[in-house]
C-alpha cells in the first residue's frame, strides 16, 4: 500500500512503475485535495532546478589537479620500483661484490694493523737461536734471513698466514737481557694502515699496536714490524741495527 | 609505455571530471554547508574516484562520482553520528508536514521572485537525509534507482525521503517568505 501524498511526488518526478501510476491517476480522481500536493511537488521541483546552479570552483579544482598529479608521481615511483626490483638488487649486489673485489685488488699489499695486533698472542716459551728459529718458523721468508739479529736471543716463536700472506713472529731478547721485544715479519705486504706515521729516518714508519710503540720497514717487499716497551728512536736504532750486516 | 597509459588513463578521467566538477562542489557544499568542508570533501571524492576509474563502467560518470561522494559523506556523517555530535533525524515523523490544505496552491509568483541564495538558506535547513535525496533529485537530475544506489536504500525509501524533503522545503520557504513579509502567515498571498 503506497502513501499518497508520496505517490504524488513519485508522478512529478516520473518515476512510478505503470501499477503505481495507474493507482495515482485513481487517487487523483478520487482526492481532489491531491492535486495541490502535485502541485507543489513540481513547483518545489523546478524552483529548486531554477533557482540552485552550480557555478564553477576554478580554484578548487586546481587543488583536485594537484592531488592527482601527487597520486600520478606516486605511481610512476611505486610502479618503477615495484617492476624493477630485481634489477635494482641485482645491480646493488653487484656494486657490492664489485666493491669488495676492487678493494681486495687496490689494497692487496696492504695489511690493517687490527690483522697485525691479532698476531700478537701471547708467545710460546720456547728458546733458540735466533737464525735456527728463522729457518724453522719460515724457511721461505729470504727478507727474515739477511736480517741481523746476532744481539738478540729468541724467546718465542710462531708462523702462519695473516690475510692469506705467510707470517713469522719472534719474541725477543736483547743484549743486555731485557725482553718485552716482537718481530714480525709478513711476506707480501708493503704497507700496514695504522702504522705509517714518519719517524724523520727514512725507511721507517711508526705507529702503536696493542699500546706499545713500534717502527716498521720493508725489505725485498716483506714488512718488518718491530715492537716493545721501547721508545720509537730507540726501535729505530734496533731497526738499523737488524738490517746492517 | 607505462608513462604513456598512465597519462591516457588520467586524461580521461581529468575530461569527465572536470566537466561534472561543479556538480561535486555544489553537492558537497549543500550537503556540508560548509566551504571548507565541502572542497576537502570534493578533492576526496575526486581522488577516490580517479583511483577507483578502471572499474567504471562507462554509463553515467555524473551519477558515479556522486554516488562515491554521497557515500563519503555518509561515513563522515555516520562517523559523526556515533560520536553523538548529530541527532538521528531518520524516523522524526514531525517533519512531515501536513497535507495542503485544498486552498493552498503554491503561489508560483512568489516562488519566481525567490533568490537562489534564499533558496539554498531554505534548502540548507531542511533535515539531512531527506535534503541528500532532494539534492541528487531535483538538483542533480539523478534518478530513483541512482540515488537508491548512492545512498545505499531502498527506491521506496529514495521516494519517501524525497516526499518528506520537499514538505520540510516548503515549510522553510514559506517560513522565510512570512519572514519577509511576501505572505501573511495562514493566509497565502
Amino acid at each position: 500500500m503506497n502513501d499518497p501524498r508520496e505517490l504524488m511526488h513519485g508522478l512529478a518526478d516520473g518515476h512510478l512503475s505503470p501499477e503505481e501510476h495507474q493507482e495515482a491517476m485513481r487517487l487523483l480522481a478520487e482526492q481532489p485535495e491531491l492535486q495541490r500536493e502535485l502541485e507543489w511537488a513540481r513547483t518545489l521541483k523546478a524552483t529548486l532546478r531554477t533557482s540552485c546552479k552550480n557555478e564553477a570552483q576554478d580554484a578548487a579544482w586546481n587543488k583536485c589537479i594537484g592531488r592527482l598529479d601527487e597520486l600520478d608521481r606516486s605511481k610512476r615511483h611505486t610502479s618503477f620500483v615495484s617492476k624493477y626490483a630485481w634489477a635494482l638488487c641485482g645491480a646493488l649486489m653487484l656494486i657490492i661484490v664489485a666493491g669488495g673485489v676492487a678493494n681486495r685488488a687496490v689494497g692487496s699489499k696492504t695489511l690493517d694493523s687490527t690483522q697485525v695486533a691479532s698476531l700478537l698472542d701471547p708467545f710460546s716459551a720456547n728458546s733458540s737461536d735466533s737464525r735456527t728459529a728463522m729457518r724453522m718458523a719460515a724457511p721461505d721468508l729470504d727478507a727474515a734471513k739477511n736480517l741481523n739479529l746476532r744481539e738478540y736471543q729468541v724467546t718465542s716463536q710462531a708462523s702462519g698466514l695473516v690475510d692469506g700472506r705467510p707470517f713469522v713472529r719472534l719474541g725477543l731478547r736483547d743484549s743486555v737481557g731485557l725482553g718485552g721485544l716482537a718481530l714480525v715479519l709478513i711476506k707480501d705486504a708493503d704497507r700496514i694502515a695504522g702504522l705509517d706515521q714518519p719517524t724523520g729516518h727514512a725507511g721507517f714508519t711508526s705507529g702503536k699496536l696493542n699500546n706499545m710503540n713500534c717502527v716498521s720497514w720493508v725489505v725485498s717487499g716483506h714488512t718488518v714490524v718491530l715492537l716493545g716497551e721501547r721508545s720509537t728512536e730507540e726501535l729505530v736504532q734496533m731497526g738499523r741495527g737488524m738490517l746492517s750486516r | 609505455m607505462l608513462f604513456k597509459r598512465v597519462s591516457s588513463h588520467r586524461d580521461r578521467f581529468q575530461r569527465e571530471a572536470q566537466a561534472v566538477y561543479p556538480s561535486v562542489y555544489g553537492t558537497a557544499l549543500r550537503l556540508t554547508r560548509d566551504r571548507e568542508e565541502a572542497e576537502d570533501l570534493s578533492q576526496e571524492a575526486i581522488v577516490r574516484a580517479y583511483e577507483a576509474f578502471d572499474r567504471f563502467d562507462g554509463q553515467n560518470f555524473k551519477a558515479w562520482i556522486l554516488r562515491i561522494l554521497t557515500n563519503l559523506y555518509i561515513n563522515k556523517y555516520r562517523r559523526k553520528k556515533r560520536t553523538g555530535t548529530t541527532a538521528s533525524l531518520d524516523d522524526d515523523e514531525n517533519l512531515f508536514e501536513p497535507m495542503a490544505p485544498a486552498e493552498e496552491s503554491p503561489d508560483r509568483v512568489m516562488f519566481d521572485n525567490l533568490m537562489g541564495a534564499e533558496v539554498e538558506e531554505a534548502l540548507s535547513r531542511v533535515p539531512e537525509i531527506f535534503r541528500t535525496a532532494v539534492i541528487l533529485s531535483d538538483i542533480e537530475g539523478m534518478t530513483y534507482d541512482e540515488i537508491a544506489e548512492a545512498t545505499d536504500v531502498p527506491v521506496g525509501t529514495v521516494r519517501s525521503r524525497i516526499a518528506r524533503g520537499r514538505s520540510a522545503l516548503r515549510a522553510a520557504l514559506e517560513r522565510y517568505a512570512i519572514e519577509q513579509g511576501y505572505i501573511k502567515q495562514g493566509t497565502p498571498d
